[in-house]
């Protein structure tokens, strides 16, 4: 059966390093040793003033495209994921499509969404692979979350870093699907625990919208800068988590000690920490990949299923579960069963 | 588990030793985001329990933090 088959991963960090030491300096009370046990995180990467998620998705574009050695002109289909678009608009995607030197016949446009990009897009690309309607696909995520983070909110500054990454995802002839079953949801009832207010057309910025507010746990924001509400963020996550993984197993019908590996969204250590628990799932099975790069949203699951491929933990044949989730609320989850060609 | 004893835990968790079911924590520093985190945490984590956000976040002290766990243990 002709279907999508990943082929390649890469990603791109900003140069900007933001280190425990640094962030302590700001917050009072917080030592660097604390905030590493709270995130799990060193340090994070932080977009430039001038760098935006086009250009940070252009590099990891290019890293991949390079490294597999790939046509640019095979390509027909690019898809782009980021919350924090260069323009409201055009959509991202043109802009990266002219700086990839791809031709005019690819498809290419923007999704919205966060934490859960991975398997969304993953969902998109096999859609139109399967369909017929692409053949050669590009898969690119970036957030540059900085942007929209207040310096002196500890509650998200300590978490997100800026990523970019990219996957190469082709027709194939194969005797089953490598990508899938998916799981896919969404309960908007969440939307305003993870949020940037003011800005878009629901609330145009205003001149009162820049006024600073420092809340109940010190951390100082803008109605332009992003808020997370954590404690909130944490229950879903801990309630909806484990039956998605569940439910993708389920519809795969296997168990998860038919998966080989187990990566998660890489949102912070104590998320990561009480989902494996509650799960069940070993160490030798269970991704961790954020100490250097904190939680770069859409970017996480493709960076992290890169360092088990770069580091030979991953072998030809092997079922991967991912699963992302979070602003939104939205989530997903699917299997890969990685088989690329080469 | 007795009240006193989660009251114990907690105050272990969160490094807080003289936390007493008075303490009043709308107004206290501590009780903040990463606080609440720990707590839901702790509770996930030894007791696969899984208790409101807003209302761990609305509790006005500590008396009504053991009274929303004790309720969900039950």
């Amino acid at each position: 059966m002709r279907t999508a088959v990943i082929q390649g991963i890469d990603h791109y960090l900003p140069e900007e390093r933001l280190t425990n030491a640094e962030l302590s300096a700001l917050y009072p009370g917080w030592t660097a040793d604390k905030i590493l046990e709270k995130t799990g995180i060193l340090e994070r990467r932080i977009a430039a003033d001038t760098e935006c998620a086009s250009d940070l998705a252009v590099r990891a574009a290019d890293r991949l495209l390079e490294r597999l050695d790939v046509d640019r002109s095979r390509i027909d289909l690019l898809v782009f994921c980021t919350q924090s678009p260069d323009h409201f608009l055009p959509t991202t995607a043109c802009l990266i499509q002219e700086r990839l030197g791809l031709g005019t016949n690819v498809a290419a446009f923007d999704y919205n969404l966060g934490c859960s990009a991975f398997p969304y897009g993953l969902a998109i690309v096999r859609g139109l692979i399967d369909a017929g309607i692409a053949s050669t696909a590009l898969l690119l995520m970036a957030d540059t979350y900085s942007k929209f983070i207040h310096p002196l909110d500890k509650s998200v500054r300590t978490l997100f870093g800026d990523a970019a990454s990219a996957v190469l995802i082709t027709a194939e002839e194969r005797a089953a699907p490598s990508i899938g079953p998916f799981v896919l949801g969404t309960d908007g009832t969440g939307a305003g625990n993870l949020i940037v207010p003011a800005g878009a057309m629901r609330h145009p910025l205003a001149t009162a919208d820049l006024a600073e507010k420092t809340d109940k746990s010190d951390n100082t924001r803008t109605a332009a800068n992003l808020f997370m509400n954590g404690p909130a963020i944490f229950e879903f996550t801990v309630k909806r988590v484990p039956a998605l993984i569940r439910d993708v197993v389920a519809a795969a019908e296997i168990s998860l000690d038919d998966v080989d590996l187990v990566i998660l969204h890489q949102a912070s250590e104590m998320l990561l920490a009480t989902l494996q628990g509650s799960l069940r799932i070993p160490d030798e099975k269970f991704v961790r990949h954020y100490s250097r790069c904190g939680n770069t949203v859409s970017s996480t699951i493709p960076i992290a299923l890169q360092s088990v491929i770069d580091a030979g933990r991953v072998a030809r044949g092997d079922v991967l579960l991912v699963a992302g989730f979070g602003v939104g609320y939205s989530w997903g989850a699917n299997l890969i069963r990685w088989e690329p060609n080469a | 588990m007795t009240r006193a004893e989660l009251l114990r835990k907690l105050a272990a968790q969160l490094d807080w030793p003289d936390l007493q079911e008075s303490t009043r924590l709308d107004d206290d520093a501590r009780w903040d985001s990463v606080a609440q985190l720990d707590i839901l945490m702790l509770l996930q984590r030894d007791h696969a329990m899984s208790v409101s956000a807003q209302e761990l976040q609305e509790s006005a002290t500590m008396a009504d933090v053991l009274d929303l766990v004790l309720a969900n243990e039950s």
